[in-house]
C-alpha cells in the first residue's frame, strides 16, 4: 500500500517533467529530427525541388565523393577555413584572456572598457556582420573607395607599419611571416568575437580566492609563479569553455566563406543535395576539431573543491 | 635568526617604492594605450558609418575628406529612411522581437527547470538533445527547414509570412535557444534545495512551485534572457532572410536600401542603413549593459 502510493507520486512529477518540456520534446519530435534526418538523407540524393514537393533521386556516396574529387574551389575553401579556425581559436582564447587579465586590475574606466569589448557580442552581429562581408568584397574590388566604413583593412595596418617586409628583413622565415600576418590582417575579427570570452575569464579571475594568492606571497612566490601555479590552473575549466564557445560561434561565422558557399550551391546552383553533403562534411570536420581540443585541455584540467 | 633577516629585508625595501611607483605608471600608461587602441578599433567602424551619412555627394568624390563632412547634408538619411519604409519598419520589429523574446524565455524558463530539477526518464537524453541543437549549424538544417515551412503540415505555404520564426522559438529552436535552456537550467540547479521541499511540505503542485516560488527568484535572469533574445532576434540574418524574407523586419528592410548608379555610394547607403537598423539595440544596450555583461558573469558558463 506505502509503496503503490510512493510510486504513485513518482511518476506524477515524472509526468510534470514532461509538461515542463513539452515545447522542447514536440520541437524535437516534429522540426529537429526530421530536419537533421531529412538532411543526412538528402547528402545521398539529388536533390529537386518541384511544384508539388521535392524530388529525390538516390545517388549513394557520389556527392560525397565529387565534393572532394571533383569540386576544386570547396577543397580550397574548406582548408582555408579550417587553417582560419584552428588559429583564429587559437588566437582569441589568449586574447581574451590576456585582456581579461588587464580588465581585471583596478583602474578608471574600466566598466567603460568592459563594456565596449562586450558590445560586438550584441551588435556586431548579423546585420552589421553582413554588411562588413559585403564590404570587405568591394575592398578586394575596388581598393579605392573608402566610403564603405569597414574596419582597418588589410591594407590599412600592413601600408601603415610596412609589417611585411620588417619582418622579412629580420629574417623571419616566410611561413612565420605569413602567420603574422595572417593573425595582423584579421585583428578586428578576432576583437570581435571575444566578447564573451573576456567576460567568463574576467567572472572565473574574480572568483579565485584572495586568500591563495595572499598565501602564496607569504611562502615567497613572485608575480610569475603566481601566474602559472595558481592563476592558470585555476582558468583551465574556463579555457575548456571558452574554446568550445569559440569553435562553435566561429565556424559559422560568414568570414570563412563555407556557409555562403554552400548557400549559394543550395538555392543559386539548385544543388541541394550536394549543399546537404558540404555542411555535413563542414560538420563532422567542426565535430573532429571540438573533440580534438576539449580532449587535450581536460585531460590538463585538475578540479580543486 | 628569521625575524633578523625580515627585519633587514624590510629596511632595505625602503627605497623601493618609488621604483615600483615608476613601474606603476609605465604600467598604467602602457595599459591605457592598450585599451584605447581596442577600444576604438571596435567603435571605428561605427563612428565612420555614422560620419558617412552625413556627406553629400560631392564629398564621396573629394580625396580630401575622409571622416567629417564638408558639404553636410541631410539627403541620404531621408532617402534611406525613406527606403527602409523606418518608421513601420521599427514598430514592427520591435512587437516581432518582443513576442519571439518573450515565447523564448518562457519556454527556456520551462524547459531550464525541467532539465534541472524534475528526474525523469529522458533528462538526460534531452539535455543533450538541447546541446546538440545549439551545435548543429543552421546550414546543415535550412535546407530541410525551408523545405517543412513550404510545405508545412497540409500544404501550407509559410515561407514569407512571420510565422517560422513564432515557430521556432515556440518549440525552442530559435535562435540560440539552447544557451537560454543552459542559463535557466544552471541558474535552477544553483538554487537551494530547501526552498522547494517547504512548499512541497506545505502542499503546493509541482507547477505552484515552480511559478510562486522559483520563478520570482529568477526575475533578473528572465530580463537577461528577455534582452539577449531580444537583441539577437532583430539583428538575426539567418532566419529572417532566408524563411521570412517579404516581411516588415529590419534585416529585410536593409536589403531594400540602394544608393543610385555609383557603386561607393551604394556601400556606403547600405552601411548607414544598417546603422540605422541596429541603432535602437545599441540604445537597449547603453540602457541595460548591466543585465547583458552581468548575466555572463553569473550565467554559471564560467562553472
Amino acid at each position: 500500500m506505502k509503496k503503490g502510493r510512493k510510486k504513485a507520486l513518482f511518476t506524477k512529477r515524472e509526468l510534470s517533467g514532461y509538461i515542463f518540456l513539452l515545447p522542447v520534446i514536440l520541437g524535437a519530435i516534429f522540426i529537429f529530427i526530421p530536419a537533421i534526418a531529412n538532411s543526412f538523407i538528402y547528402s545521398f540524393n539529388n536533390v529537386t525541388v518541384e511544384f508539388s514537393g521535392i524530388e529525390k533521386t538516390f545517388i549513394g556516396w557520389q556527392n560525397y565523393i565529387d565534393a572532394f574529387m571533383v569540386d576544386t574551389e570547396f577543397r580550397l575553401i574548406l582548408a582555408n577555413a579550417a587553417k582560419g579556425i584552428v588559429l583564429d581559436t587559437v588566437v582569441i582564447i589568449l586574447f581574451s584572456f590576456f585582456i581579461s587579465n588587464v580588465l581585471n586590475q583596478q583602474f578608471k574606466g574600466r566598466g567603460i572598457a568592459r563594456m565596449i569589448f562586450f558590445m560586438p557580442v550584441i551588435l556586431t552581429t548579423g546585420i552589421v556582420a553582413k554588411v562588413e562581408g559585403a564590404n570587405a568584397l568591394y575592398s578586394t574590388m575596388e581598393i579605392a573607395t573608402d566610403s564603405s566604413g569597414s574596419a582597418f583593412g588589410q591594407m590599412g595596418i600592413r601600408g601603415f607599419f610596412h609589417l611585411e617586409s620588417m619582418l622579412a628583413g629580420v629574417g623571419l622565415p616566410a611561413f612565420a611571416t605569413n602567420l603574422v600576418m595572417s593573425v595582423v590582417g584579421n585583428i578586428q575579427n578576432i576583437v570581435n568575437s571575444s566578447g564573451v570570452q573576456i567576460i567568463v575569464f574576467i567572472s572565473a579571475l574574480q572568483a579565485i580566492n584572495p586568500s591563495v594568492f595572499e598565501a602564496s606571497k607569504m611562502e615567497g612566490a613572485t608575480k610569475w609563479e603566481e601566474f602559472w601555479k595558481i592563476t592558470f590552473p585555476l582558468l583551465l575549466p574556463n579555457v575548456l569553455v571558452c574554446v568550445v564557445y569559440t569553435i562553435i560561434d566561429t565556424f559559422t561565422n560568414p568570414v570563412y566563406g563555407v556557409v555562403d558557399y554552400i548557400q549559394s550551391q543550395a538555392f543559386n546552383s539548385g544543388k541541394m543535395g550536394y549543399a546537404a553533403a558540404l555542411s555535413w562534411i563542414y560538420f563532422v570536420i567542426v565535430l573532429v576539431f571540438l573533440g580534438i581540443s576539449s580532449s587535450i585541455i581536460s585531460r590538463r584540467i585538475t578540479y580543486i573543491d | 635568526m628569521t625575524k633578523h633577516t625580515s627585519f633587514v629585508k624590510k629596511k632595505k625595501c625602503w627605497k623601493k617604492p618609488q621604483m615600483r611607483d615608476i613601474a606603476r605608471l609605465t604600467w598604467s600608461i602602457i595599459r591605457f594605450g592598450i585599451l584605447l587602441g581596442l577600444c576604438f578599433m571596435i567603435i571605428y567602424p561605427y563612428i565612420v558609418k555614422i560620419l558617412n551619412t552625413f556627406k553629400s555627394y560631392p564629398d564621396y568624390l573629394d580625396p580630401t575628406v575622409r571622416y567629417i563632412p564638408k558639404y553636410f547634408t541631410l539627403d541620404n538619411l531621408t532617402t534611406i529612411l525613406e527606403q527602409m519604409n523606418y518608421k513601420k519598419t521599427l514598430i514592427t520589429t520591435v512587437l516581432y522581437s518582443s513576442l519571439i523574446a518573450l515565447i523564448e524565455v518562457i519556454v527556456s524558463a520551462l524547459a531550464g527547470y525541467g532539465l534541472a530539477r524534475i528526474k525523469f526518464k529522458g533528462n538526460k537524453l534531452l539535455f543533450m538533445l538541447v546541446i546538440f541543437e545549439l551545435l548543429v549549424p543552421p546550414q546543415t538544417v535550412f535546407m530541410p527547414m525551408y523545405i517543412k515551412f513550404r510545405f508545412f503540415y497540409g500544404g501550407l505555404n509559410l515561407i514569407n509570412t512571420y510565422w517560422p520564426g513564432i515557430i521556432l522559438a515556440c518549440t525552442g529552436l530559435g535562435i540560440k535557444n539552447g544557451l537560454f535552456i543552459f542559463m535557466f537550467r544552471q541558474f535552477f540547479k544553483n538554487m537551494p534545495k530547501e526552498l522547494e521541499e517547504a512548499a512541497y511540505v506545505d502542499g503546493c503542485s509541482v507547477f505552484k512551485t515552480f511559478f510562486k516560488v522559483m520563478l520570482p527568484n529568477a526575475v533578473t535572469l528572465m530580463v537577461t534572457v528577455f534582452l539577449f533574445a531580444f537583441a539577437w532576434q532583430w539583428t538575426d540574418t539567418t532566419n529572417t532572410t532566408l524563411y521570412m524574407r517579404n516581411t516588415e523586419l529590419m534585416a529585410n528592410a536593409v536589403n531594400n536600401v540602394n544608393g543610385g548608379e555609383l557603386s561607393s555610394l551604394v556601400v556606403a547607403y547600405n552601411n548607414s542603413g544598417a546603422m540605422l537598423a541596429v541603432l535602437p539595440i545599441a540604445l537597449v544596450y547603453l540602457v541595460g549593459q548591466k543585465f547583458f555583461i552581468q548575466s555572463v558573469e553569473r550565467s554559471g558558463i564560467t562553472g
